[in-house]
C-alpha cells in the first residue's frame, strides 16, 4: 500500500490538533513509503526467519513420514533471502 | 475567612526570592509551570507530574513541547494504549528544540524478547530512536504500553540518555507477545526540551482506544 498526503492526519501538539502543510505531509508520506532499512547481520536475519526449533522439528517429522522436503525448502529459501 | 488575590506576576519586595513559609501549602490546582524560574524547596524523593495528555483520533504525530527544564535531571514518560493504523510497525521517539524544528541525532539499541525468539538491534544511529521494533495494528492486544526514561535532557553539558521498557504484540508468524527493552543517547550534548512520537507507517491513534502519555519529573 502506498500512502498519499490524504492519509496523513493532523499533528497533536500539547493536546491541540494542528493541521500540517502540504510540504510537511509530503515529508511524512515519504517516510511512510520508505521501507525501514534492516541493518542486522545476515545470521541474525536468518535466525529470525528460520523460526523456532519446535516448528523446524515438526517440519522434519512430517517430512520423514511423508517423504517430503518442506524443511529443506524452508532452510534453502531463508539462506537465499539472506545471503552471507 | 478566605480571600483571593489576583495578580499577573509575583515579585519579591526585596531581593529576588519569593518564599512560601514552612507549613504552608501552595495549591496550584494543576500543572506548576516553572519555566525560566529557579525553584528550590520542592518535595524531594517524589515524582512530580509535568503533563498528561490523551488522544482518541488518528494523528500523524504527537508532540509534547517544553516539558524538559532545568528543574529535574530525570523524567519518566509513561505511555499506555499506543496504537497504530499501520501493521508491522515501529514506534519512533524524537528529541528536539522547543517546536521540534530541529531534532537530534540519536544512537540506539534494543532487544525484542518474544515467546520463541530474541531479536536485537544494535549500533543504530538516526534522527529518531526506535523504542518499539515491531508491533501489530488494529487489534486491542497490539497496543503498546510502557515507559521511557529520559536523563539530563535540558543540560547542554551532557548528552541526553534514554532507556525504555515496553510490552507490545506482534501478530506475525513467530512470537506474539513482545517485551522490548533498550536504550539510546543523543550523539551530541545539546539542550533538549521537547519530544515527538510517531511511527514508521501511517497515523497513530484511533477512536476505539485511548492513548495516554504522562511525563513525570523526578525530584531528587
Amino acid at each position: 500500500m502506498a500512502y498519499t498526503k490524504d492519509d496523513v492526519g493532523p499533528r497533536q501538539v500539547n493536546g491541540e490538533l494542528v493541521d500540517l502543510s502540504d510540504a510537511e505531509k509530503q515529508k511524512i508520506v515519504d517516510q511512510w513509503n520508505t521501507p525501514e532499512v534492516d541493518n542486522r547481520p545476515y545470521d541474525e536475519k536468518r535466525r529470525e526467519a528460520y523460526g523456532s526449533w519446535e516448528s523446524q522439528l515438526d517440519m522434519q517429522y512430517h517430512d520423514s513420514v511423508n517423504g517430503s522436503r518442506t524443511w529443506l525448502d524452508h532452510i534453502e529459501s531463508v539462506k537465499d533471502a539472506h545471503p552471507k | 475567612m478566605s480571600s483571593v488575590i489576583k495578580a499577573n506576576e509575583w515579585q519579591a519586595a526585596t531581593g529576588s526570592t519569593v518564599s512560601i513559609p514552612s507549613g504552608t501549602t501552595l495549591d496550584v490546582n494543576g500543572t506548576l509551570d516553572v519555566t525560566g524560574a529557579t525553584v528550590s524547596g520542592l518535595t524531594t524523593g517524589s515524582f512530580v507530574k509535568i503533563a498528561s495528555q490523551t488522544n482518541n483520533s488518528e494523528v500523524a504525530s504527537w508532540d509534547l513541547t517544553d516539558v524538559f527544564t532545568s528543574t529535574y535531571d530525570a523524567y519518566m514518560i509513561v505511555m499506555s494504549g499506543l496504537n497504530t493504523t499501520g501493521n508491522s510497525n515501529a514506534w519512533y521517539f524524537y528529541l528536539g528544540n522547543s517546536d521540534l524544528s530541529s531534532t537530534r541525532s540519536i544512537h540506539w539499541q534494543s532487544n525484542r524478547v518474544m515467546s520463541t525468539n530474541i531479536y536485537n538491534h544494535g549500533a543504530e544511529s538516526d534522527t529518531k530512536y526506535q523504542f518499539v521494533q515491531d508491533t501489530a495494528s488494529g487489534v486491542l492486544a497490539g497496543v503498546t504500553s510502557g515507559v521511557i526514561w529520559v536523563h539530563n535532557p535540558h543540560t547542554d553539558t551532557l548528552p541526553t540518555k534514554m532507556t525504555h521498557h515496553v510490552e507490545t504484540y506482534d501478530n506475525g508468524a513467530i512470537g506474539t507477545y513482545c517485551s522490548q527493552t533498550g536504550g539510546s543517547m543523543a550523539t551530541t550534548a545539546t539542550s533538549d526540551v521537547s519530544f515527538r512520537l510517531d511511527t514508521q507507517l501511517g497515523n497513530i491513534g484511533s477512536t476505539s482506544v485511548t492513548q495516554r502519555v504522562t511525563i513525570l519529573g523526578v525530584a531528587h
